[in-house]
């Protein structure tokens, strides 16, 4: 990494722990009060749990974690322009190569899904004035006033430690915001009460149709998005993979009857099995993985058989089987990781598919339900102002297709790796 | 040579026969699930205005009110008399509502499989001729990105570039108003340019999915022994790449062809309504949302054995072209 | 590489020759010059009226099969007023509870046969029939002197060929709307069994006497209608023909409608309609207020348990039981923004119930509730709403404010609203979760009862029809959606239900609307203009309350000898057309 880009990434880290302060402190006190409170064991084990916290505990820790990396990374940079050790796991070598770039993006993204409630400026769901923010293009700026009911009253005979964890819940969970481009000339802003602070926001991607801000939507999409195009993409790889092995595997009327089932359930239209399961079974986030991952699976299978009964009539194979290798060894050593670069190509595209599956479902009204942002969802959103205003699909999409190039450099990289470990392994 | 041969027709009969089986499975499977979604093909008639009483009597009307099996073997029996039951929304059999527009469909799906099939194998040859170059990785790159694109988008953005801005092609529908006052030659000039557009858009995301794996299955052939040999030997590239690698790599990619139909038949319905194309996936979107059974099942049935077809063809041509595959 | 290339090539050439291709053919020829082209959004259902569903359905058939009365809306008192079209003249009796029609002479179908007094008769009939199961079967419900089927035949009276008398059970202000069904053939209709009438293939070649025929139906493409050079009912139809595309996409009917492709496109959103009023001298926008509107349902009753014997009084819900409650949602939900933002000068906020196209029934002397989440938090406050825990929502004796509003997908405006009013009772510490339902399930489960809240919208027709919606038993009247009861109600409906004229009900329509303000059992939200956009080479339209294609047979294209006289065709009943 360049030192001017570190700089600058220092920068933007503390400027945003600055803005960001008292929302970071409140985070670590909560975690803080919480793991007090439970150790004391005054009352039974989760009684002060509430899951709606746990997000903004996880952002504050890996907040923390990451700024005292780079820090520490910065210093050790420092030595290594003085001639000393470069700590090599903490910076990957300054690699040129795309592979390089892509992994450091993915792990970027992955970071910006931890901490998203500390980068969003404004709560990705907050309204601005419909009349006047709705709709901005990007780059415009705005108004933001925070503001606070009182904490409710009661606590005061609780123990103090109650009451950091009260207070500090109670901004967590209950801070709203009032957004305005105008906002002094707003009227509806001189009814907020308790305001905490008031600060000009920046609108980098524009605002959407319900006047909220679309940067701090594509930042808290990120995590939605990316764990449910996982998960079904992981689903669908776990059953399309075991389905195409233990077909290409057993061959003969197992292999029928399977290769039957994916046969089937290719015939079956989507819109059809996804309005029936959604409303017989209900729209829940679990709900949806599982449709996603069943209408994707059959593509896996289909190569991964093809790929096994290929691959068991090369000669290696072959020859192993003549040696009498064990066939758990032979499946573990020789099959799988030569399926490995079919099965990281399909995972990928099925990635790409389970996102914009959920966009699909999103379309139909079925997918995610509003207000939470999810790329999908967004760019499902966009369609009806393409044209008018692009910028609310346009800068989901542009991410998405980010995470998946650089999803894929960072697949074949593995491969590659993993290739040429198999052949040696193969070798010796 | 003749015994292989003639392994791979009882091959193919023997998928055919099983055929029957699953579309039988896939018509009762779709049957009693439409039965559980909410709502039935009278309650569109429930509205403000219309007397409860119609809908009763619409559901006595179309035989919704006897029992399920019942209502089932009636269905079964329509099936074998070749007329798919009857369409409440349409009033018409299914089979006459549904051979008006399939050949529509039919056109779009096989004109877009075709450049498919063609853009995917010219950008493979292209990308494995120095794999790692910068048009290779720009390639593998460009796939990706459309793939990342909602379908429905490829067709805005083909639609905004070449119908609205640049208005080379027509956004809507087969002809063009008063095309029976054409000649034959200007009206078939008029189709193609109606097709131009939903064509593409249903082709693109094949295009990448197909030319993707086409490349991969290239690279892994190029790096077989029997390959290497024959470029040591001193064999032209071109040789080389028409005699070894393209046979060799064809099989795994001619799988995706069979299982993409499928996802060739799915952006066919959102292209259909997209372009106003005529076509069976309107009805069926249609059929969906209108509770209208009949219909339903009907579409289901055809795609269906489109799906199998094709992936019965598929099995076929990999076992034809490569030996290794065996007829088991 | 060479493959490659070979493969690319016709591909390439494939693509310069459709682009060549396309260049030496601008536009179609000019005999459709004399057509006008009608953009529409899904094809029609069917064509015939004692089936067709579909709204442009309804409107082609009015053009085929014309009634014995034509209406107009007069915009300034709020009421219908009809005009002789099949019947020449009409005349009451019987203390005006009888009408005798005098048919116009010479009408013949166009398979040849007279139109005569029976095929009057034998429409009705089967619109009353039962077994015929006609979706517009209540409009006959006054000429059956008893319950018994077979009563239309006396209920409908044939003179002779050219008279002929309805006797209406009671006198009452919609006679004549319901007297103004389109008229059918007897003597193709008369051997139909009635029982499989709605899938019988005479539906799809239908025979007419107005002043179109149809010309050729497409299926998911085109109708093309032509004009009947022989009818008399009112006349033949002055363009030679007129043609619905069907474009399913909203973005390509409005590319069209710019591109002159297609002449009339309707249901445009605001802001498009806005842009076009701004940059398009070719095209003419048309607003139209009043028929349709957004409205928020709360669920009065609770629906949860089982009321017991089938005539108790249902309990009150458990979180929109209470009227201060109502209101007080009401009260935090910005309307004027809603509307201002979204529907800009195409809409006006709702309130009371009643359409403020009838003019005379309107109560302009209320306001809608205003904006003020302060006193909705006063008002929660009374009903013993508090936020108590500190959880940020309300609660009651451990019941928290949080509910479900279920809301049809597909709408992208109506996913927006919801948004936004999601956002705004967040602020008075109510927390609703929207879950989007597809269509047929939504209408299932909100007619079932099975929800806490919705939002939903609905069309106005043009009588006065509240019964449906307001009346209390809710087993008879199953589309009063949020199972509101009111005594007061009830009688304003059955007093306004015996009425010869409609105007007498104004005082208690405004009575009406005070207590729907005062009780609001749900929260109207907005009024929808229907936005319709004309090329301005059509002239003699009547875009309006009545629809896009009201009256197209005036219809005529602007060619030099008629551009003075179309001026004069303005719409008669579209005075809120924006220039």
């Amino acid at each position: 990494m360049k030192r001017s880009s570190h700089i600058l990434l220092i920068a933007i880290v503390a400027v945003i722990s600055l803005a960001q302060y008292r929302l970071i402190e409140s985070s670590l006190a909560s975690f803080a009060a919480w793991c007090v409170l439970e150790a004391s064991h005054q009352a039974p084990f989760g009684t002060y749990w509430n899951p709606a916290l746990f997000e903004h505990w996880l952002a504050g820790i890996a907040w923390v974690i990451g700024a005292l990396w780079l820090m520490r990374s910065s210093f050790a940079s420092l030595r290594a322009r003085m001639g000393r050790i470069r700590l090599a796991l903490v910076i990957p070598p300054a690699q040129k190569s795309i592979r390089g770039a892509s992994s450091r993006f993915i792990c970027m993204v992955g970071y910006i899904a931890l901490v998203s409630p500390i980068l969003t400026p404004v709560n990705p769901n907050v309204q601005g004035n419909l009349v006047t923010t709705r709709l901005l293009p990007p780059l415009s700026t705005g108004y933001v006033r925070e503001f606070l009911d009182p904490t409710p009253s009661g606590t005061d005979s609780a123990g103090r430690t109650l009451r950091v964890y009260t207070a500090a819940n109670h901004y967590l969970l209950h801070r709203t915001t009032f957004l305005s481009a105008n906002i002094h000339a707003d009227p509806s802003a001189a009814s907020v009460r308790n305001v905490v602070r008031e600060f000009p926001v920046f609108f980098p991607f524009g605002t959407d149709d319900n006047a909220r801000d679309v940067f701090s939507r594509v930042v808290a999409g990120t995590r939605v998005s990316l764990g449910i195009g996982l998960t079904a993409a992981l689903g669908a790889l776990i059953i399309g993979a075991a389905v195409g092995f233990a077909a290409g595997m057993s061959r003969g009327f197992l292999d029928g009857v399977l290769m039957r089932l994916t046969d089937l359930f290719l015939a079956i239209p989507g819109l059809f099995l996804v309005i029936g399961v959604l409303a017989f079974v209900g729209q829940s986030i679990a709900m949806i993985v599982v449709v996603l991952s069943f209408s994707g699976w059959m593509s896996i299978a289909r190569v991964v058989r093809g790929e096994v009964l290929s691959l068991r009539e090369r000669e290696f194979i072959l020859a192993a089987q003549m040696l009498r290798v064990s066939s758990w060894r032979i499946v573990t050593r020789h099959l799988l990781p030569n399926l490995r670069p079919v099965l990281l190509t399909a995972t990928v595209l099925q990635f790409a598919n389970a996102v914009l599956g959920e966009a699909s479902l999103g379309f139909l009204g079925l997918g995610i339900q509003p207000p939470t942002a999810t790329w999908g969802s967004m760019m499902g959103e966009a369609m009806g102002y393409l044209s008018s205003a692009w910028w609310v699909g346009v800068f989901p999409g542009l991410l998405l297709a980010t995470v998946l190039v650089s999803a894929h450099s960072l697949g074949e990289h593995l491969a590659s790796t993993a290739d040429a470990a198999a052949t040696d392994q193969t070798a010796s | 040579m003749q015994e292989r041969a003639l392994a791979l027709l009882k091959f193919l009969a023997r998928r055919v026969l099983q055929a029957i089986p699953m579309l039988f499975g896939l018509a009762t499977l779709v049957f009693f699930v439409s039965r559980l979604l909410p709502g039935d093909p009278a309650s569109v008639y429930i509205s403000p205005g219309i007397p409860p009483g119609v809908a009763e009597h619409l559901r006595s009307q179309f035989g919704l009110d006897r029992p399920l099996w019942d209502q089932y073997i009636a269905w079964l029996s329509a099936v074998l008399r070749g007329e798919f039951g009857f369409s409440f929304a349409h009033g018409a059999p299914v089979a006459t509502v549904l051979l008006q527009v399939f050949p529509n469909t039919l056109l779009l799906g096989a004109t877009a499989f075709l450049i498919e099939c063609v853009l995917a194998f010219a950008l493979a040859a292209l990308a494995v001729r120095r794999p790692g170059s910068r048009f290779d990785r720009a390639l593998s790159h460009l796939t990706l990105v459309v793939y990342s694109l909602p379908s429905f988008w490829i067709g805005i953005l083909l639609l905004s570039l070449f119908s609205f801005t640049l208005k080379i092609f027509p956004s809507s529908q087969m002809h063009s108003v008063g095309v029976e006052d054409l000649g034959r030659l200007a009206a078939f000039g008029d189709l193609l340019k109606h097709l131009t557009l939903p064509a593409l858009t249903v082709a693109v995301p094949g295009t990448a999915v197909i030319a993707r794996y086409l490349r991969t299955s290239m690279i892994e052939t190029m790096r077989q022994e029997y390959v290497v040999a024959a470029t040591g030997m001193g064999l032209s590239k071109g040789r080389v790449f028409r005699s070894w690698i393209l046979p060799n790599s064809l099989g795994p990619v001619i799988s995706v062809l069979g299982v993409e139909i499928g996802v060739l038949l799915t952006g066919v319905l959102v292209t259909e309504t997209l372009f106003a194309w005529p076509g069976v996936g309107r009805f069926a979107v249609m059929a969906i949302f209108t509770r209208d059974y009949p219909m339903i099942l009907g579409c289901t049935l055809l795609g269906g054995v489109l799906v199998i077809a094709a992936n019965i063809l598929a099995d076929f041509i990999r076992a034809w072209i490569d030996p290794r595959v065996r007829l088991g | 590489m060479r493959s490659g290339v070979c493969s690319a090539l016709p591909i390439v050439l494939l693509l310069g020759f459709l682009g060549c291709g396309t260049k030496n053919e601008a536009r179609p020829d000019a005999s459709l010059r004399s057509a006008v082209v009608v953009a529409i959004e899904g094809d029609v259902d069917s064509f015939n009226p004692l089936f067709a569903e579909d709204i442009t359905a309804g409107e082609i058939n009015d053009l085929l099969l014309p009634a014995l009365v034509s209406s107009d809306f007069d915009a300034k008192s709020g009421q219908l007023n009809y005009a002789p079209l099949l019947a020449r003249s009409w005349e009451y009796a019987h203390q005006h509870r009888d009408i005798i029609f005098h048919l116009v002479p010479g009408a013949r179908w166009t398979d040849g046969q007279p139109v005569t007094a029976r095929d009057v008769q034998l429409s009705f009939e089967l619109y009353g029939d039962p077994e015929v199961a006609s979706v517009r079967q209540a409009s006959v419900d006054n000429l059956r002197p008893t319950s018994g089927n077979q009563d239309i035949r006396r209920g409908i009276e044939v003179k002779d060929d050219s008279t002929v008398v309805f006797h209406f059970v009671k006198a009452y202000a919609g006679q004549l709307f319901d007297a103004g069904l389109p008229i059918l053939p007897a003597h193709i209709f008369q051997e139909r069994s009635r029982k499989t009438l709605r899938t019988d293939p005479v539906n799809k070649t239908p025979v007419g006497f107005g002043p179109f025929t149809l010309s050729r139906w497409t299926a998911l493409q085109e109708i093309v209608l032509q004009a009947n050079p022989e009818s008399v009912v009112p006349y033949p139809a002055k363009l030679s023909r007129l043609i619905f595309r069907v474009i399913p996409d909203y973005r390509t009917r409005l590319a069209q409608l710019e591109s002159g492709e297609v002449d009339l496109v309707s249901g445009l959103r605001p802001e498009d309609a806005d842009r076009i009023a701004r940059e398009s001298n070719q095209v003419e926008i048309i607003s139209t207020p009043g028929r349709d509107y957004d409205f928020l349902g709360w669920n009065n009753i609770d629906t949860g348990t089982p009321a017991g014997s089938p005539g108790a009084k249902p309990k009150p819900h458990r979180l929109f039981g209470a009227r201060n409650v109502r209101q007080a949602l009401t009260m935090a939900i910005n309307r004027e923004e809603l509307v201002h933002a979204y529907l800009g000068t195409h809409g006006q906020v709702a309130f009371g119930g009643i359409s403020p196209l009838f003019r005379w029934a309107y109560n302009d002397s209320l306001k809608p509730l205003p904006y003020d989440p302060q006193r909705a938090r006063l008002l929660l406050e009374q009903e013993g709403w508090k936020d108590t825990d500190g959880d940020g929502i309300l609660d009651k004796d451990t019941m928290r404010f949080s509910f479900v509003l279920k809301v049809p997908a597909g709408s992208q405006l109506r996913t927006v609203v919801a948004t936004a009013v999601q956002q705004q009772l967040r602020q008075i510490h109510i927390d609703m979760r929207i879950e989007q339902v597809e269509r047929a399930t939504f209408w299932q489960d909100v007619t079932a009862r099975k929800y806490d809240a919705f939002l939903a919208g609905f069309s106005v027709p043009l009588q006065m029809q509240l019964e449906d919606l307001w009346g209390s038993d809710l087993d008879k009247h199953p589309f009063n959606l949020t199972g509101f009861r009111d005594a007061r109600i009830d009688k304003i409906l059955a007093a306004a239900g015996i009425l010869s004229t409609e105007t007498d009900g104004a005082a208690l329509w405004k009575e009406f609307q005070k207590i729907i303000q005062e009780e609001q059992p749900c929260t109207f939200l907005y009024w929808i203009n229907n936005i319709v956009a004309v090329n301005r080479r059509v002239h003699g339209t009547h875009i309006g309350v009545l629809g896009t294609n009201h009256r197209a047979w005036e219809w005529h294209i602007d060619t030099v000898g008629q551009a003075g006289a179309a001026s004069s065709h303005k719409p008669a009943d579209a005075p809120f057309a924006s220039e």
